[in-house]
Parts: structure tokens; C-alpha cells; sequence
């Protein structure tokens, strides 16, 4: 296993790939990365060696933002905007989607599982 | 899509006068606008700004880290109570 | 025990484990000011049914406590009271002093202004936006203030007042009476 930005990355994919398993790092990212550490795109992680492997930590060290760093910088974004209390921040702390999406039904992902209310009296005819 | 640079961020005009007057003139009184769209410029720190919602004004005490962001966004439209008996919620 | 008596402590989220444990989302600023609980009130069909529980452990997310009620010892029995909402009686909150207080305490309490003096009884307080906001009614007029401590002089819980000292004008807007004038 190589061992990157402080996690693991799969062995027998190629690199292109096998970097995206970073938090952070998507295909485009890990082209960036591969080209300006000089390492083929196609080149499987297994068949790197120690100097490409350095290449590639210094490259994201130095220009990427990447797992815990930028998970942090991600809640402090949404904690500000909760602290200041704009729509965004409330729509944060509500729990709700952001954008202007409908609520009246869907919107799971951020509402999470459905909550049934108790004793909503069913309708009789 | 965001706002094209080369226009600037967007202030009522009327909006921005009171605002540098306010500047000027120590004696802080509060600005009354319906200008929702207008951006909060770093000049806006520390006034209270009455920002209409449809209905009533809403004070809005304008903090630095509010730069950036629009009046309207801190001045909800609608405004949802929650379900009773929430109560564990304290200031400060 | 009246739910009128009691505050929502939040809810039964989900199942933890299978032996009957349950997860508490709990709806407060701090959660960790409720692990020492003995007993909850868990809200069925509209009534309040005290639970005594065994053990309270944290859970990793900020909100939420790991709950081992007595007597609950199936995934199957714990699974009835999941999405249940929670109740501790009002007297159980931490009292708070000076001056912090809890939303629904001031309700009622007047608002003394540093200039104009009494201005009017708070009916409710709005907590949405930027800062929460006291709805201040002065005979018909409504009011609003921002609880911000830059206006916040003090509370006085025996007296059941507010100190406040308002934004020159902001006052004055509310009472005018054309506030929908638009001023230059």
C-alpha cells in the first residue's frame, strides 16, 4: 500500500484512479498531480517507485488542499455562515436544503430519514 | 452565475448615501430599506439596518463578517415558530 | 405531568445496537449538560410516560447520547419508542444567571430603554435571521429589538425587566406612524 497524505490508496489501480481515493482529489486533480510530479497517468500504484512516490507527496503538500485540512475548512465555511445567521446558515441549522429546492416532499438527503409524526388522526369518511 | 466584477457589487443608491452620512455624522441613527439586493459593503459595520421583509422591518445589526452577503438574507420572509415546547434555548 | 410543564428535549432517533439501546437527538445548545439524567418523559399518544433509564453515554456526533432505558433490553421494544419526542420538566434546566437567560423565561418581562424608559412587555422572541429578536408590544405598536450585546444592558429577573439600550431611532421608527414613508 502506498501510503498518501496520511491514507491509504489502493495498489492495483492506476494512478489516476488511485489518487482519487484522497478526500479532496477528483480525476482532473489527480491528472494535475501526476503531471506535475512526472508520472505517467496510466502507471499503476504498484509500479511507482520511492522517488515518484516523494514527487507526488510534495506535489499535494504543497498545492492541494486535502482530507482533514480541507474537512475543516468545509465546517468552518458552514459554521460561519450559521454564526451570522444569514438564509444559509438557517437553512444550515434547520437542516434544509439550500438552494431554493421544494420541501413539500423529497429533499431526503438533507431531511434525513422520514420522521412520522404520532398520532396524526387518519381520515375517516 | 455570479455577478460580473467590472459592475461592482450592487447598493441602492439612496441606500449608500444614508450609509456615508451615517459615516460622517456620528450620532447613529437607524436606516429604514426595502433594498433586500443590496450588499452589505465593510461601511455598513456596526449601524442597524431596518430591513423590510414584506411585512414588518427587521433590525438588523450589521456585523464585519457579514460583509459580502445581501440585507435580505438576514431578514427572513417567512418565519417558522417550530413546534411548541421548545424550550431548551438560552442567550449568551 | 403537563406537557405545558415540561420543555422538549429533543427526540428517539434511532436504534443503537441490538440489545435495546436507543440514540437521544438532543435539541439543546449543551448536551452534555444531560448525562447525569435518571428519568425522561417520552411523549406517547399524546401523553407523557416517565422512563427511568439505566445508563447515558456520549456519542460522537455533538448531538446525540447513547440511552440504555431500564426494563428495555430488545431491539424490538426499543424500536416502539423510536421517533418519540422527549420532555424533562422545566424545573430540571440549569438555572441560568446574570445576564443569560432562556427564551421562554422573559416572555412578559418589560423592556426599559436607557432613554425613553418603559417601552412595553415583550410578547415573544423571534429567533430567526441574524440575531434573535424581542417582539416588543407598545399599545398597538409593534416593536423590534435585536438581542445583541451591544444593546443589552441588563437583566432583572425579580423585577422582570430588560435594560436596553437601543439604536438611536430604532425606537422612534416603530412608533412613528408613517413607517412606510420612505425617507431620503
Amino acid at each position: 500500500m502506498a501510503r498518501i497524505a496520511g491514507i491509504d490508496i489502493p495498489r492495483n489501480k492506476r494512478g489516476e484512479i488511485s489518487l482519487t481515493y484522497i478526500y479532496g482529489i477528483g480525476r482532473s486533480n489527480a491528472r494535475k498531480i501526476l503531471a506535475t510530479a512526472g508520472v505517467d497517468l496510466n502507471k499503476k500504484v504498484e509500479t511507482w517507485n520511492d522517488d515518484e512516490i516523494t514527487a507526488i507527496r510534495n506535489v499535494i503538500n504543497e498545492e492541494f488542499k486535502v482530507e482533514g485540512g480541507l474537512r475543516s475548512e468545509v465546517q468552518m465555511n458552514i459554521k460561519r455562515l450559521m454564526d451570522i445567521g444569514c438564509y444559509r446558515g438557517i437553512r444550515h441549522r434547520t437542516g434544509l436544503p439550500l438552494r431554493g429546492q421544494k420541501t413539500k416532499n423529497n429533499a431526503r438527503t438533507r431531511k434525513g430519514k422520514r420522521k412520522t409524526v404520532a398520532n396524526k388522526k387518519k381520515a375517516t369518511k | 452565475m455570479s455577478r460580473s466584477l467590472k459592475k461592482g457589487p450592487y447598493i441602492h443608491y439612496k441606500l449608500e448615501q444614508r450609509v456615508f452620512q451615517m459615516a460622517s455624522n456620528p450620532k447613529k441613527s437607524v436606516i429604514k430599506t426595502w433594498s433586500r439586493a443590496s450588499m452589505i459593503s465593510p461601511d455598513f459595520v456596526g449601524l442597524t439596518i431596518a430591513v423590510h421583509n414584506g411585512n414588518k422591518f427587521i433590525p438588523v445589526y450589521v456585523t464585519e463578517n457579514m460583509v459580502g452577503h445581501k440585507l435580505g438574507e438576514f431578514a427572513p420572509t417567512r418565519i417558522f415558530r417550530g413546534h411548541a415546547g421548545k424550550k431548551d434555548k438560552a442567550k449568551k | 405531568m403537563e406537557i405545558s410543564e415540561c420543555f422538549l428535549l429533543g427526540y428517539v432517533s434511532k436504534l443503537f445496537g441490538y440489545k435495546g439501546d436507543v440514540i437521544f437527538f438532543i435539541d439543546a445548545d449543551e448536551p452534555e449538560n444531560y448525562l447525569e439524567m435518571e428519568s425522561v418523559f417520552v411523549k406517547k399518544n399524546n401523553k407523557l410516560i416517565p422512563f427511568f433509564i439505566d445508563r447515558i453515554q456520549k456519542h460522537s456526533k455533538q448531538n446525540n447520547l447513547i440511552v440504555k432505558f431500564q426494563d428495555i433490553n430488545s431491539a424490538e421494544q426499543a424500536e416502539l419508542l423510536v421517533g418519540s419526542e422527549l420532555y424533562l420538566p422545566l424545573s430540571f434546566l440549569p438555572k441560568l444567571t446574570g445576564n443569560k437567560f432562556y427564551f421562554h423565561e422573559v416572555i412578559g418581562f418589560k423592556v426599559s430603554d436607557k432613554d425613553k424608559g418603559i417601552i412595553g412587555e415583550i410578547k415573544d422572541i423571534i429567533d430567526v435571521g441574524s440575531t434573535p429578536i424581542f417582539q416588543v408590544f407598545a399599545g398597538h405598536k409593534e416593536i423590534l429589538l435585536p438581542i445583541h450585546d451591544n444593546f443589552l444592558v441588563s437583566v432583572d429577573k425579580d423585577s422582570k425587566t430588560i435594560f436596553y439600550k437601543a439604536p438611536e431611532g430604532l425606537i422612534d421608527m416603530y412608533l412613528a406612524d408613517d413607517l412606510y414613508s420612505k425617507d431620503e
